[in-house]
């Protein structure tokens, strides 16, 4: 029996007639859906029928010169009945309903996407100066003069849109390209040593080559000139290109108060619990114990509502704050600024480092971590030359 | 379980051109251990009691005996018997 029929209520009845097989075989040629039919005795049956199929049983029984008592009733009109004197409840009912419906048309979640080198934060402002933010009306809300605003509030948008389903709002933005560095062809330049180092080799594209593999060249030196001479015309300026791979030796230093001391998660964390309406906060839980000094805290939010149907106005966020503690050892501080070292000096060349070696000194209450390498990079940097 | 079949034009006829005999409105009786038992094609209830069920075929009747029989599910076509089946009988 499915759960419609179920839901809708059923019967049990007792028929007590002369015929029961008769009786049954009228029933199935009816279509009425007759279930556990026992024999009582040789008269009576009893059997399960769909409440609403009780009339039409009644009256085929009458005809077979029957009779039909119900046992009892479950679900259907009974428990609507039941329903009915509960007036709280269906009070309640209609009211979270209304309050569904009419939540609906407010927005109470803005998710961003597409969002690289603006922040969700950025956005979320500027669509608030628009007049979109939680809370807000959004069949008022006309997405063009919204986008209008925004990409004039943020130039770096080349594109957005704002989608709305149900309570939710997604920003889907595309962010502006940066132009590429474009140079004229015919503006004449020299390519210059970006830093000290030892050729190693070069590869000249256009330009006369001053210094050869194996030559030691200063900052700022000339290595391609845009002058090309000729014995039989007069020189001619072009815009040199040239890839140069040098060997290169860089020294870097890092210096740490020797009283800072690391700061690990201890392990130790409370948390708190509120309830957001809107822009409200309401505190459910404090944290427990005194105020940690030194903590990171980590905000988790959750929605309440169905994902991708629609959100409720209210959000539960819970606050986790996790203690740190002064801990580690001065041997992995000096790793750590090793690390980050190698990690800077990675940045600053536009080549690979060979060997690298480090040292570690002791200066007015700092500690002192210097990273001495060889590396071999790409030192070519084009200087334009001002025009004659 | 004793089976009695008695020939029949739809059942010879299934049987020459290997045609499922329900078809041509022969009764289908499916049964499921010894617990269960689905009729199909019935042409009405002969007789319902806790030892004895017994329906009408196209030709004959079918005759389910065992104890504390009864019918689950009863409509036009199908009746869905649950009890201890010992016995089925073609008549």
């Amino acid at each position: 029996m499915d759960r419609i029929t179920k839901l809708l209520g059923l019967a049990r009845v007792e028929l007590l007639c002369p015929e029961p097989e008769l009786l049954l075989n009228r029933c199935g040629k009816a279509g009425l859906e007759l279930r556990q039919i026992r024999r009582k005795d040789g008269l009576t049956l009893q059997a399960v029928v769909p409440e609403r199929e009780l009339s039409a049983l009644r009256e085929l029984t009458e005809r077979c010169r029957g009779e039909l008592r119900v046992l009892e009733l479950r679900g259907g009109s009974k428990s609507r009945a039941r329903l009915r004197a509960r007036k709280a409840l269906l009070l309640a009912l209609a009211l979270v309903l209304a309050l569904l419906l009419s939540s609906s048309l407010f927005i109470w979640e803005i998710q961003v996407q597409g969002c690289e080198t603006l922040s969700q934060g950025q956005i979320l402002r500027a669509l608030a100066d628009c007049g979109v933010e939680p809370g807000c009306f959004w069949p008022g809300i006309s997405v063009d003069l919204v986008r209008s605003r925004m990409l004039t509030e943020l130039p770096e948008l080349a594109w957005m849109t704002l989608r709305i389903s149900g309570s939710r709002a997604v920003v889907l933005v595309q962010e502006r390209r940066e132009k590429p560095e474009i140079y004229r062809e015919e503006q004449a330049a020299d390519i210059v040593a970006a830093a000290p180092g030892v050729i190693r080799e070069m590869t000249v594209l256009n330009g006369r080559a001053l210094v050869q593999p194996g030559d030691a060249v200063l900052a700022g030196e000339v290595l391609v000139s845009g002058s090309m001479e000729s014995q039989t015309a007069p020189s001619r300026s072009v815009r040199a290109r040239a890839e140069i791979r040098a060997d290169t030796w860089h020294e870097l230093t890092a210096a740490c108060p020797l009283e800072m001391l690391q700061q690990r998660e201890s392990g130790r964390s409370s948390s708190r619990f509120s309830l957001q309406f809107g822009k409200k906060r309401l505190k459910i839980s404090g944290f427990s114990g005194k105020a940690l000094d030194e903590c990171d805290t980590i905000v988790h939010e959750y929605s309440l509502g169905i994902e991708g149907l629609f959100s409720l106005p209210v959000k539960l966020i819970r606050e986790e704050r996790r203690s740190l503690s002064p801990t580690g050892t001065e041997a992995a501080r000096e790793q750590e600024m090793e690390t980050a070292l190698v990690r800077r000096l990675e940045e600053q060349i536009d080549g690979e480092i060979l060997e690298s070696s480090f040292s570690v000194g002791r200066a007015d209450g700092l500690l002192l971590v210097t990273l001495r390498a060889h590396c071999v990079e790409n030192i070519a940097q084009t200087a334009e030359l001002s025009p004659p | 379980m004793r089976m009695k079949r008695a020939p029949s034009f739809a059942g010879a006829l299934s049987e020459r051109l290997m045609l499922p005999g329900e078809l041509l409105g022969e009764l289908k009786i499916s049964v499921v251990g010894a617990r269960r038992a689905l009729i199909e094609n019935h042409q009405g209830l002969l007789l319902c009691s806790p030892e004895l069920i017994s329906v009408r075929g196209g030709r004959g009747s079918l005759s389910l005996r065992g104890s504390e029989l009864r019918i689950e599910a009863m409509n036009e076509r199908e009746l869905l018997i649950c009890g201890r089946i010992a016995l089925a009988e073609w008549d």
